[in-house]
Formats: C-alpha cells, sequence, structure tokens
C-alpha cells in the first residue's frame, strides 16, 4: 500500500510537471522529464 | 509503516530543498532513483517482521545523504526556465527551442506586420478622442 501511493505521488508529480511546461510552452519532452537534470539550453540558430 | 513513509519524505525533502535553492524545481528523473528505493523498501516493509528493520534502513540513508551533501553546493548548473516550444511546432521535441518570449520565427513575425499581398500594412486614420471599432474598417 505504502509502495503504491509512493508510486501514485511520483507519477503525479511527473504528470504534473509536464503538464506545467506544456501550459508554459517549454520544450520539454516526456522523456526530459526522467533525466536528472533540466536539458541545457541550446538555442535554433 | 509511518517512519518509512516520513523517511521517503525526508529524502525527498533533502532533493527538492537543493533544487529550490537554485529556483528550478527538481525533474522526476531527480527524485527517481531515491523513490524506487524507498519504494522497494516499502514492498519489503510488507512483511511484518522486516518493517522496523526497512525503516531504520531509510532514515540511515537518509542521515547518511544529510552527511554527504550537508554544505556542498550542486555541481549541477539547473538550466531552468528552460528554452520555449517554437511558433512552427504544437508539441515538444528534441529539435532546439526558442528563448521564451522573443520573435519565435520569422514567418511569424512577418505575418503579423504585413498583409495578405505583401505590402504594408495601413494605418486608418481615426479622429481624436474615438475608439475604432473592431471589425470596422
Amino acid at each position: 500500500m505504502l509502495a503504491l501511493s509512493m508510486g501514485l505521488l511520483f507519477t503525479a508529480y511527473a504528470a504534473g510537471l509536464f503538464a506545467y511546461c506544456l501550459l508554459r510552452g517549454y520544450n520539454i519532452t516526456p522523456l526530459d522529464m526522467f533525466h536528472s537534470s533540466w536539458p541545457a539550453k541550446k538555442a535554433a540558430g | 509503516m509511518g517512519g518509512l513513509a516520513l523517511a521517503w519524505l525526508t529524502g525527498e525533502g533533502i532533493i527538492v530543498y537543493r533544487w529550490v535553492k537554485h529556483k528550478a524545481p527538481p525533474p522526476p528523473g531527480a527524485l527517481l532513483e531515491a523513490s524506487l528505493l524507498f519504494v522497494a523498501l516499502g514492498v519489503l516493509a510488507q512483511y511484518q517482521p522486516a518493517r522496523t528493520a526497512a525503516a531504520l534502513f531509510g532514515w540511515g540513508i537518509d542521515i547518511a545523504v544529510l552527511m554527504q551533501v550537508i554544505g556542498k553546493e550542486p555541481k549541477v548548473t539547473p538550466s531552468w526556465p528552460p528554452l520555449c516550444i517554437p511558433d512552427t511546432q504544437l508539441m515538444p521535441s528534441k529539435t532546439a527551442g526558442v528563448p521564451c518570449g522573443s520573435a519565435q520565427s520569422p514567418a511569424s513575425s512577418s505575418s503579423a506586420t504585413s498583409t495578405g499581398t505583401g505590402g504594408a500594412k495601413k494605418k486608418i486614420p481615426t479622429p481624436a478622442g474615438t475608439k475604432p471599432i473592431i471589425g470596422q474598417r
């Protein structure tokens, strides 16, 4: 039960943060969420 | 069970605190390893005789991590806020983004100031003290 709650909370945090990034228009893919840091800024030239 | 949940929250709190200090939210990937460890401990704690040992192990991990990180700055530089999605795309992708709030693509910026034939947009003069009605030319 505790493990399930931890998994649910983690999934909710990841989904919520991805939704926030989408709403703000940030170029963050779902895979980027699971790296240990945010992607480096490389602007299109 | 409560002890293990508190240990998990404390462990996540250490990670979140270090990210928030740099004014960035922690990416879920940064919390993933700690979460997986505590999920495994949670599964172990389903077995009644191992419950106390799992909670003690969780708190031991927290204390060990605290002793490692107290007084040290994280070496990573959080690149937050990240770049924005270009106007030419609907969804985020692996292609490079554009700085937020800037003119995002030449096509979109030129279409805003030009008419369909490519000429300059005409400004319709209005008498002083009147407001132009939207849609009226």
